[in-house]
């Protein structure tokens, strides 16, 4: 059920409930129950829901819930009475219209007290349900939210600091470095680049794409002293996209996917390519490998994906995309879109 | 004993002849690059041992050995 369907129900059935509650208390105190009496408490239902639906607006517009306990319980005492006496007059106003206001019975102080503090009760215990709920609400919502951004954060770190990885890289470098001393050396730099990386980056929150183009290019040119000719680089990038801010380990973790699922499987090798463009407002950024893809072939392949989908989603909501298709029968495209603007404007 | 090194990238296969250089007792015979390659080369070859890597392109270690009637015997080598 929707929150505004629960709601509607509680507001109906409650003030209902209320409404039948004081004609059976009526009722059974004065032992006599006239139409009259009824009509009464019917105004009276829809006076409560329509004058509570009221108050219900001032909350949201005002934004109630976030202001803090010490402020906001006096400001909603205040509302309340207000409420209380609002509906007092209500009530003498169709004593009157009816011809049944005597206002020599009526204006005495017990009654006026009584007839303003009861329905300043009922308005008061409507807003302790009303931020009961609210408070509890939002308690759960920050609980998922934290819970989402834990589990995020967890997935990163599986990421960026894969030992199998490590250890692929260092023996591949024990073998280059008798055949190609020059060239191992920079795989040890490279090697040592990604592990400050996997230190730096998991506490940045965005990165520009060419740091993170950097990381990419030192991880292929391990991987390259691995797969050697089997895998063939072609990066085709937009300068214009360079200063773009993206979030950090994202294309990697792609990159690696595609590499692992696609060109590692074939015996041939093949080609790996790297693509970024900016149009308009989005910055596109397009990964080939060769391969095939299949849904759901292997756990891990959705892991990633969906890892860094979450990611997108809480930082760019609905603005961003993460697709991946079989481009054709030989290709896998992976493609990104994010807003190109920097984020932190538009947080401010 | 008649040994036969079984993984798809170059330099592995060429660390672990170095590797085994040192062991007087194992002489290699052959070097297979993949599962398909390998059947051939145990075929032809008859290695009393092999090295085998278990992530290759195409078919993995575990493939080949559920392929083999008679399977000789087998050191995992993995990262």
């Amino acid at each position: 059920m929707s929150k505004i369907k629960i709601y509607w129900f509680c507001q109906i059935v409650g003030w209902t409930l209320y409404g039948f509650t004081s004609i059976l208390i009526f009722y059974f105190e004065s032992n006599e129950l006239q139409s009259f009496d009824i009509l009464v408490e019917v105004f009276q239902i829809l006076f409560y829901i329509g004058s509570t639906h009221f108050l219900r607006y001032l909350i949201k517009k005002g934004d109630w819930v976030t202001i803090p306990p010490l402020k906001l319980i006096p400001m909603a005492l205040l509302a309340d009475l207000v409420l209380g006496l609002s509906n007092y007059l209500f009530l003498l106003f169709i004593f009157f219209i009816s011809g049944t206001l005597l206002l020599s019975a009526e204006l005495k102080a017990p009654l006026i007290l009584f007839g303003i503090g009861g329905p300043t009760l009922m308005y008061f215990l409507w807003s302790l349900i009303y931020f009961i709920f609210h408070y509890f609400q939002q308690y759960r919502q920050s609980l998922k939210y934290e819970a989402l951004i834990t589990e995020t954060e967890l997935n990163q770190l599986k990421s960026q600091l894969n030992p199998h990885f490590i250890f692929n890289a260092l023996n591949g470098i024990r073998a280059l470095v008798d055949e190609n001393p020059v060239k191992s050396k920079s795989a040890i730099t490279r090697l040592s680049n990604i592990l400050r990386n996997s230190l730096l980056l998991d506490k940045k929150k965005l990165i520009s794409l060419e740091e993170e183009l950097d990381i990419v290019k030192d991880y292929l040119e391990l991987e390259s002293i691995r797969y050697e000719e089997r895998l063939r680089i072609v990066y085709d990038i937009d300068p214009k996209t360079l200063s773009i801010q993206v979030p950090p380990m994202m294309v990697q973790t792609l990159v690696e996917n595609g590499i692992k699922h696609g060109i590692a499987n074939l015996k041939e090798g093949g080609e790996l390519k790297i693509s970024t463009v900016k149009n308009q407002e989005k910055l596109s950024i397009f990964i080939r490998n060769s391969g095939q893809y299949v849904v759901n072939s292997k756990k891990e392949v959705g892991y990633g994906l969906l890892n860094t989908q979450k990611r997108l989603e809480i930082l760019y909501g609905l603005e961003a995309s993460l697709k991946i298709k079989n481009e054709n029968k030989e290709t896998v495209l992976t493609e990104i879109q994010i807003p190109s603007r920097s984020l932190m404007q538009t947080e401010i | 004993m008649r040994t036969l090194i079984i993984d798809d990238e170059r330099l592995a296969r060429k660390e672990l002849n170095s590797l085994l250089a040192d062991f007087t007792e194992i002489e290699i015979v052959g070097e297979a690059v993949n599962v398909d390659d390998a059947i051939e080369k145990i075929d032809q070859l008859h290695p009393e041992l092999i090295f085998l890597d278990i992530q290759m392109p195409g078919k993995t270690g575990f493939e080949l050995l559920e392929s083999l009637d008679k399977a000789p015997k087998v050191i995992f080598t993995t990262a």
